[in-house]
């Protein structure tokens, strides 16, 4: 009985390790999905109401969830500091400071934004945002393409390694 | 003319300095209060050193790097619209904007067309901050002149550019609308360039007096109409009158029963009656005065001359 319950805890425990390795692909996901809605925000608030970027970045840290809203949260926190410095560093400090379940193709992807943002009129901006943001949908669908086939590898990997332990150990 | 207190003039002159990156605000900040409170401009050029304008004249900064970059003009910018370019630019094609505080920045550089007219400056090669300040009562000893018994003698103010017309306007304004020298009078200001009053959140950040109206970044010729449709004003005011559209405003407020206060660039009224576009507005009589600001030895002195009689 003691064994059967012991077995059966290591497939769990494996289970569940290989439920950690497919949710980091889920949250990639959920990451890269907030980003391009803000970036569409951005575009369609830049073309149409020409905001100014305090108002923008505190649209878009009150509309996106997560760890997306605390990264705008951040560059809001952080404008006042324009001088020392500038807006792109202001932005590549909260991609590298806030922590973002994006990979590093990813954070290079949204560092571009930070470098066209307020440097350009209305439709400059937009135009070039919307050059990141399909960047960043290929990313999107690359992470979707990966979490299909990778939640299945970590599932088998997490059920096969619960079920190695156990017979080795039982 | 009287000048604002040394405190006030510090103050704003520290507001304008804060747009200032790095080493250059550092320099600008360590200036001396009796020059701090004397300022009229900071003037940046590429390859200069970065200079204060005073009364007496231009002079260097120190304390500041050796030369100004073309970096640090651009960083100027960025502080200024608080990364913010795009909601400057219709300004900035017209050389200038204003900023918080009612600082006027004006930019020099490469222009890039776009059907003929200027898109944008690629490359800034110079940039000036002129701090904006209100001196009150400078204005206080001409209210007797601009005032009839229920109104105001359309007036418009001269003086070469930099030589304190918006100062005196925005004075003007708030003894009206204040009481000053007769009864309060509604005013309305159509406040192009965020000058005159410098809206902040709805906020005047200068005094422009407590029954004045104040429509900020649109057209002057809109806005008049808009504020005499709207906001049945006793009096119009407006800054800088510089296109043929203006006038066209200015004129139909005339015939509506409204007092007229406006500004405009001209040494003195010989000196306008020259220029095509504001000789129609002499000839149509719409302003019965003009109040000419001259300033000698650093000293600026005002003088109402009446129109009537003269040969537009």
């Amino acid at each position: 009985m003691v064994r059967a319950l012991g077995a059966a805890l290591l497939i769990a425990g494996g289970l569940g390790a290989g439920w950690c390795g497919a949710s980091a692909l889920d949250q990639r996901v959920r990451s890269l999905r907030t980003f391009c809605a803000a970036l569409e925000t951005a575009q369609r608030e830049l073309s149409l109401r020409l905001l100014p970027m305090p108002e923008l970045l505190s649209l878009l840290s009150r509309q996106s969830e997560g760890q997306a809203g605390a990264f705008f949260a951040r560059c809001l926190a952080d404008l006042p500091f324009l001088g020392s410095r500038s807006f792109a560093r202001i932005w590549g400090d909260a991609l590298e400071g806030v922590p973002l379940d994006l990979n590093r193709e990813d954070r290079e992807i949204l560092a571009q934004a930070g470098r066209v943002l307020g440097r350009y009129d209305g439709a400059g901006q937009e135009a070039a945002l919307e050059l990141i943001r399909l960047r960043l949908v290929r990313a999107l669908e690359e992470a979707e393409e990966r979490r299909k086939s990778g939640k299945k590898v970590w599932y088998a990997l997490g059920i096969t390694a619960g079920c190695f332990l156990a017979i080795v150990l039982m | 003319m009287e000048q604002g207190t040394g405190k006030e003039r510090e103050a704003c002159f520290d507001q304008a300095a804060a747009l200032l990156p790095g080493e250059l605000g550092v320099a600008a900040l360590r200036l001396p209060e009796r020059t701090r409170e004397r300022a009229e401009e900071l003037r940046l050029r590429v390859g200069q050193p970065m200079e204060v304008l005073l009364p007496e004249g231009e002079q260097p900064v120190p304390g500041g790097p050796a030369e100004v970059t073309a970096g640090m003009l651009e960083q100027v910018l960025e502080v200024a619209t608080q990364a913010s370019v795009h909601t400057a630019l219709e300004q900035v094609r017209a050389g200038y904007f204003t900023v918080r505080g009612g600082h006027r920045i004006g930019l020099c550089g490469t222009a890039v067309l776009r059907e003929g007219k200027i898109h944008t400056l690629r490359q800034l090669s110079s940039l000036s901050i002129r701090i904006a300040h209100s001196v009150p009562g400078v204005g206080r000893t001409l209210l007797p002149a601009l005032r009839t018994a229920c109104g105001i003698r359309d007036t418009l103010i001269l003086s070469p550019p930099g030589g304190g017309k918006t100062t005196l306007l925005r004075d003007l304004i708030c003894g009206l609308s204040d009481g000053v020298a007769g009864p309060a009078l509604r005013v309305g200001v159509a406040d192009e360039r965020g000058e005159v009053a410098a809206l902040w959140e709805g906020r005047p950040q200068l005094a422009v007096g407590r029954h004045t109206d104040v429509l900020e970044s649109c057209p002057k010729a809109e806005g008049l109409m808009s504020l005499l449709r709207g906001m049945n004003p006793q009096v119009l005011a407006a800054d800088e009158i510089t296109s043929p559209r203006d006038i066209d405003a200015l004129t139909q407020a005339s015939h509506c029963g409204v007092g007229l206060l406006a500004t405009a660039h001209a040494a003195g009224a010989e000196d306008l009656g020259r220029r095509p576009l504001y000789r129609a507005l002499l000839e149509a009589g719409i302003f019965r005065q003009v109040i000419e600001i001259t300033r000698k030895d650093g000293v600026r002195r005002c003088r109402v001359r009446a129109l009537e009689g003269c040969p537009w």
